[in-house]
């Protein structure tokens, strides 16, 4: 019992080492690692659709 | 299926920092949803001819930890530091690089972006650029050569 107790104590001190700290946005994770170009031109096909079909107006 | 657009009366101004949920970032190690910032350099009213719908594209630079990028790439690009992050709703000092290719377009809906009512709602900060940083921010468009306000996008 004592060696399983001790396990579990071992498992906690490690799961909670290794469980990172986010910084957040309400329940949002804020990520701020550099990008590359090629992530952020990559085309969700669904945008690219709609900015296909769409012109700017004035309001 | 479409978009949920945000309410028109909710779209950011230049000059705001948004939260955006593109590049979408799966971590299986820890689950769960992302966002990043993003600086906005440019709102457009859209029409969708398809069905006529109306939406705005927001032209936004990404944000970078300050950290994370080399000294020299600071020059020409928006820099917010220790002491002017947490005014603008950020966690650390960040770059905004302002080279065409951290740029992206995207409409404002529920897809892309975490909604400024959102953002109020959790106490949290929808930043806006302040003077001196407004200038900067010129400054960099300036030294890239680019245009400001932003052309108006292509129609294809």
């Amino acid at each position: 019992m004592e060696a399983l107790l001790q396990k579990v104590s071992e498992w906690f001190h490690y799961s909670s080492k290794t469980t990172t700290q986010h910084d957040m946005v309400g329940k949002y994770k804020a990520d701020y690692s550099p990008l590359s170009a090629e992530e952020i031109a990559a085309e969700d096909p669904e945008c690219a659709e709609l900015f296909r079909n769409s012109k700017p107006i004035s309001r | 299926m479409g978009f949920n657009y945000h309410h028109p009366d909710t779209r950011p101004q230049v000059y705001d920092i948004v939260w955006s949920k593109w590049p979408r970032r799966e971590d299986k190690l820890s689950p769960g949803p992302w966002t990043r910032c993003v600086l906005v350099v440019d709102v457009t009213p859209m029409q969708d001819e398809r069905d006529g719908s109306e939406f705005f594209a927001v032209t936004a630079q990404y944000g970078t930890d300050r950290d994370k990028v080399a000294e020299e790439d600071w020059a020409n690009n928006l820099v917010i530091e220790e002491h002017e992050f947490r005014a603008l709703g950020l966690h650390k000092p960040t770059v905004f690089k302002f080279d065409l290719g951290n740029r992206k377009r995207l409409p404002w809906c529920e897809e892309y972006f975490l909604p400024q009512g959102y953002v109020r709602s959790q106490g949290l900060i929808a930043g806006s650029l302040n003077t001196g940083q407004r200038v900067k921010f010129h400054s960099c468009f300036n030294a890239r050569g680019l245009t400001f306000p932003c052309p108006a996008p292509a129609v294809a």
